[in-house]
C-alpha cells in the first residue's frame, strides 16, 4: 500500500467548504428520517466515514444487514464513522424506520434522493460502500463490502475477502486501500427520472 | 387467479439480483415473439421474423412482457423482491431489468434450448431481451397508459381450489438471520383414513411454503419406514437438517415439489399415488437467511382421486458415486447409464449436484443407435435447481440406454466453491461433498411391465451401492460400518457369501458391531445355522439390551430352535421397549398359539393388525385364532 493524498486532503480540510456543479442537486436534499438536512462528509467532523448504500426492498442488501452489524460494532470502538445511506426516493422515513426495526439497524441514517451522495460516492448498486478519509471529497474506497455474492444471484458459502473491512483500516491508518477484488453485486440504483 | 389469464403476447421473465424468484406461469420454453409476428408483406402468408420496435413503449410493448412474466413472481407478497405492478414500479427498476435479461441471469432457467421442452420453462429469445434494452436506452418511454395492459391479480388462496386434505409443518421453524443456506425436512405425519382400511389417492399436491422471500425450493417426499420420525425426534427444532431424505421415497414414483413461479399440476386420477396410513410427508425446504430471524410455516394441500390410477409410475435415480475431486481440478467427469427392459416414457428429470458441479448432461441411446437429448445444463447452479417435466413425454423403446454425465470444477474459480482454497471433495451427502443423480420420473407403456422394470432397475442399484461401498471399504478397511453397510447392500442382492464375508469383515474390526451381529444372525438363520445365528444373537442383545430389534430377532432364532419360553421372554422385552413392532406381536401371537394360549394369542394378532394394518398375513392369523377361539 501506499500514503494516500494526506496533503490533498488537509487542503481540503482547510479550507472546509466545497464547489458543486452548476445544476448538481443542492447537499441539502441529504436528509435525516426528520426531513433534516444532514451531511454525513461534513468536513467539520473528524475522522473516518462510511457510507453503507441500502435499500428497503433489496433482498441481497438486506442480507447483508448481520454483516453490517457486526462492522458497525467494531467501527464504533475505532470511532470510524458509519452511515446508512437510502438512495430510492421511494424509501420514505416510514418505511426505513420498518426496515430498520425488521433488520435491528441502528447506524445513522440519511435519505439520498436525489442522489448526491451517489454521485459523490461513485455508487451503483446496494449494498454497496464508500470510504472517505478526514474531510475528504473523494471516496478512498468505493465497492463491495465482501466478496461474498459471487456474481449475481451466485453467494458463496462464506466471504474469503472483506474488503470494506480492510479499506477502513488502511484508510485510518492513512494508507490507500487495495481495490475491490470484483464488482460490487446488488441491486442498481436506479437513475433519477 | 389462473396463469391462462396472463397475456401472452409477448415473453420475458425476470427478477432481480438473486433473489429466490423464478418467475412466469408455465409454458413450453419455446420462446414466443416479443412482437406479434407480422404478415409477409409480399401477402405469402408466411408470418414474417418478429422484430425489435424501432421505439418501444412500456403501454404498447413492455407492460405484457412485464405482466406476463415478471408480475407473478414480482407482486406485493410475492417470491420476488420489487412489486412490478405499474408503469413507475417498472420504470423505477429499468435499469436492472436491462441489466439482468442481457446478462441472462433472469429469468433463472438452467436447461439449454434444444434437447427437451420443458413445462414452464422460463427463457427469452433475443427479439425479446432487446426490446427491453432499447426501451430503457429510450428513456423507458410510458407510451398511451390508458391503452396498457393491466397485471392480473396474483392468487391469494389456493391455486388448485380448497384442497380436501389441508396439513401443516405446524410450529414455526426460526431461519437465522445469517450464514449458510439451509435445508429443512419438517415432517408431517399422514393422518388415517376417515374409513379405516379404506385407501386414498392423491391426485394433486399444492404446496404453499410460507413466506417465498426465504424458501427457495422445495421437494415433497414419503417415508413409509418410520426412519424420518426418529431423526426429527433428535432435532429440538421442528424437523431436521440435511440434503438427504433419510428413507423417504417420490410416492408411487411421482416427482413433487415447489418452485417459485411455477403454477401446481392439477395432476390426474390416473396418475394418482396411495396415501398410506402411518406414513409420514417430508417437505424438504431450501431455506435462504434474509438477514432477519423468519419463521418458516409450510402448508400441504392435498386433493384426492376419485378411483384408483391406472398408470404406474417408477422413480429411478441413475448416479454416481465415484466423485474424487482434487483441489483444483477444474473439469472431472463421472457418468452412469441403464438399459431399460421395456419400452417406457421418461415425463420428468430432476438432476442433481452439489456445488462444484459444472456440467451436467443426460441423453439417451436408441436400439437403432440413434441419440435423444434430454437434457443439458452448461452453467449448472444448486441454487436453481429444479424439476425438468417434458412436455411431451419421451417415449424409449426396450432396449434404449439412457446415460448421464455430469462435470465438477472444485478449483477456485469456481465462484460456488464453498471451500477456498479448495479442498479434496468425494461423494458424500454433505453440502460440502459432491453427489452426482438424475431421478427419472417414467411410466412403462404398458402397466403391467412397471414390477419387471422395478425389479431390473432395483438390480442395477443394489449392485452399484455394493460396488460403492466396496470402493469406500477398500479406503477404509477397518471402517465396521462400512463393512457391513456392504453386507447388507450383499445380503439383498441375494449374495449370501459375499455378505456373509463383509459381516465378517465388520466383526473382525469390532466383534460388538451391533447391526454385524444382527445380520450376520439373519442370514445364519435363513441358512439353517440356528446355534451360530443365536450366538450372535444373544451378541447383540448384550450389547444393545435397550434396542427392541436384537430381542425380537433374537426370540425368532429361539422359536425355530425350539425354546418357546426364553422365545416368549425376548419378544416381551422386545415390545415392553417398543410396543408398536407388529411383527414381535405377529410372532409372540404364534408362539403362544402353539403353546394354546389362544386368548393371549388373539391379545397378539390383534395388535399387529392395530400396527400393522396393511400386513395380509396378521389379519388372516387374527381370524384364524378368533375362528379357532369361537369353535
Amino acid at each position: 500500500m501506499t500514503r494516500w493524498g494526506l496533503a490533498a486532503s488537509l487542503g481540503l480540510l482547510a479550507c472546509g467548504e466545497r464547489t458543486e456543479p452548476l445544476g448538481a442537486p443542492a447537499r441539502s436534499s441529504i436528509v435525516d428520517l426528520q426531513g433534516t438536512p444532514h451531511d454525513p462528509l461534513d468536513p467539520a467532523v473528524p475522522g473516518v466515514a462510511v457510507l453503507l448504500f441500502v435499500s428497503t426492498e433489496c433482498p441481497i442488501s438486506n442480507r447483508y444487514a448481520p454483516t453490517l452489524r457486526s462492522l458497525a460494532r467494531q467501527w464504533v470502538d475505532d470511532g470510524v464513522r458509519a452511515w446508512l445511506i437510502y438512495p430510492d426516493p421511494d424509501d420514505d422515513p416510514a418505511a426505513i424506520r420498518a426496515h430498520q426495526a425488521e433488520y435491528s439497524l441502528s447506524l445513522p441514517t440519511v435519505r439520498d434522493p436525489r442522489h448526491v451522495l451517489v454521485a459523490q460516492a461513485g455508487a451503483r448498486v446496494t449494498p454497496e460502500a464508500a470510504v472517505f478519509g478526514p474531510g475528504a471529497v473523494a471516496a478512498a474506497y468505493v465497492g463491495r463490502i465482501d466478496d461474498r455474492v459471487a456474481e449475481r444471484g451466485k453467494v458463496r458459502a462464506q466471504a474469503s475477502a472483506h474488503e470494506l473491512r480492510d479499506a477502513v483500516r488502511a484508510v485510518r491508518a492513512g494508507l490507500a486501500p487495495a481495490a475491490a477484488g470484483g464488482p460490487a453485486i446488488g441491486c442498481t440504483i436506479s437513475d433519477l427520472r | 387467479m389462473s396463469s391462462d389469464s396472463w397475456p401472452r403476447a409477448a415473453l420475458l421473465a425476470m427478477s432481480l439480483a438473486g433473489s429466490p424468484s423464478a418467475c412466469g406461469p408455465d409454458l413450453p420454453s419455446r420462446a414466443e415473439p416479443a412482437t406479434a409476428p407480422a404478415r409477409d408483406p409480399a401477402g405469402g402468408g408466411t408470418p414474417a421474423e418478429p422484430t425489435v420496435p424501432v421505439e418501444p413503449t412500456f403501454a404498447a410493448h413492455v407492460a405484457a412482457i412485464v405482466y406476463t412474466h415478471c408480475t407473478p413472481c414480482h407482486h406485493q407478497g410475492g417470491s420476488g423482491p420489487f412489486a412490478f405492478e405499474s408503469f413507475d414500479d417498472v420504470a423505477d427498476h429499468a435499469t436492472q431489468i436491462a441489466e439482468v435479461t442481457a446478462d441472462k441471469s433472469m429469468p433463472p432457467w438452467l436447461p439449454s434450448a434444444g434437447p427437451g421442452v420443458f413445462v414452464g420453462a422460463r427463457t427469452l429469445d433475443e427479439v425479446t431481451r432487446q426490446t427491453l434494452a432499447r426501451w430503457v436506452e429510450q428513456g423507458a418511454v410510458p407510451g398511451d397508459l390508458n391503452a396498457a395492459p393491466a397485471p392480473s391479480p396474483p392468487s391469494g388462496g389456493w391455486q388448485l381450489g380448497p384442497p380436501d386434505l389441508v396439513l401443516s409443518t405446524g410450529a414455526p421453524f426460526e431461519l437465522p438471520a445469517d450464514g449458510t443456506d439451509v435445508y429443512r425436512n419438517f415432517v408431517i405425519p399422514a393422518p388415517p383414513p376417515s374409513s379405516p382400511g379404506s385407501p386414498r389417492f392423491v391426485r394433486a399436491v399444492e404446496i404453499r411454503p410460507g413466506d417465498p422471500r426465504v424458501v427457495h425450493h422445495g421437494v415433497l417426499r414419503v417415508d413409509l419406514t418410520g426412519s424420518v420420525r426418529h431423526l426429527d425426534a433428535q432435532d429440538p427444532a421442528p424437523g431436521f437438517d440435511g440434503m438427504v431424505f433419510a428413507g423417504a421415497r417420490m410416492p408411487d414414483g411421482r416427482f413433487l415439489g415447489w418452485t417459485p413461479g411455477k403454477r401446481p399440476s392439477p395432476g390426474s386420477d390416473a396418475r394418482a399415488w396411495r396415501l398410506v396410513g402411518d406414513s409420514d410427508l417430508v417437505l424438504q425446504l431450501h431455506l435462504r437467511p434474509s438477514g432477519k430471524v423468519e419463521p418458516v410455516v409450510a402448508q400441504l394441500g392435498l386433493h384426492f382421486a376419485a378411483r384408483p390410477p391406472t398408470l404406474p409410475a417408477l422413480s429411478m435415480e441413475l448416479s454416481s458415486s465415484e466423485i474424487d475431486l482434487p483441489p483444483g481440478a477444474s473439469d472431472v467427469r463421472v457418468r452412469d447409464r441403464y438399459t431399460v427392459p421395456v419400452d417406457v416414457a421418461i415425463r420428468s428429470l430432476y438432476p442433481h449436484a452439489h456445488y462444484l458441479g459444472r456440467r451436467i448432461e443426460a441423453w439417451a441411446v436408441l436400439p437403432d443407435r440413434t441419440r435423444r437429448e434430454l437434457l443439458l445444463i452448461e452453467d449448472w447452479d444448486f441454487d436453481w435447481q429444479d424439476e425438468y417435466r417434458f412436455v411431451r413425454p419421451v417415449r424409449l423403446p426396450k432396449g434404449s440406454t439412457i446415460h448421464m454425465e455430469w462435470r465438477f470444477d472444485n478449483s477456485a474459480q469456481n465462484p460456488h466453491n464453498p471451500s477456498s482454497p479448495p479442498r479434496h471433495v468425494t461423494y458424500g451427502p454433505a453440502s460440502t461433498d459432491e453427489m452426482a443423480e438424475l431421478i427419472l420420473e417414467v411410466e412403462p407403456d404398458d402397466p403391467r411391465h412397471l414390477v419387471a422394470l422395478d425389479e431390473d432397475f432395483r438390480r442395477k442399484w443394489l449392485g452399484d451401492q455394493a460396488a460403492l461401498y466396496q470402493r469406500l471399504l477398500r479406503r477404509s478397511p477397518d471402517d465396521p460400518d462400512v463393512a457391513a453397510n456392504l453386507g447388507a447392500f450383499e445380503q439383498l442382492r441375494g449374495n449370501v457369501d459375499a455378505a456373509v464375508a463383509a459381516y465378517e469383515h465388520a466383526l473382525g474390526s469390532d466383534p460388538d458391531h451391533l447391526q454385524a451381529n444382527v445380520e450376520l444372525g439373519i442370514v445364519r438363520m435363513g441358512a439353517g445355522e440356528l446355534s451360530r445365528a443365536v450366538w450372535h444373537l444373544r451378541r447383540a442383545v448384550a450389547v444393545a439390551p435397550n434396542e427392541a430389534r436384537p430381542h425380537l430377532t433374537l426370540a425368532n432364532a429361539l422359536r425355530k430352535q425350539g425354546q418357546p419360553d426364553e422365545a416368549i421372554e425376548h419378544y416381551r422385552r422386545a415390545l415392553a421397549l417398543d410396543d408398536g413392532l407388529s411383527q414381535a406381536h405377529n410372532n409372540l401371537a404364534i408362539t403362544l398359539e402353539a403353546r394354546g394360549d389362544l386368548r393371549g394369542a388373539l391379545r397378539h394378532f390383534s395388535r399387529a393388525v392395530e400396527h400393522g394394518p396393511n400386513t395380509a398375513v396378521f389379519a388372516k392369523n387374527l381370524a384364524r385364532v378368533r375362528a379357532r377361539l369361537e369353535r
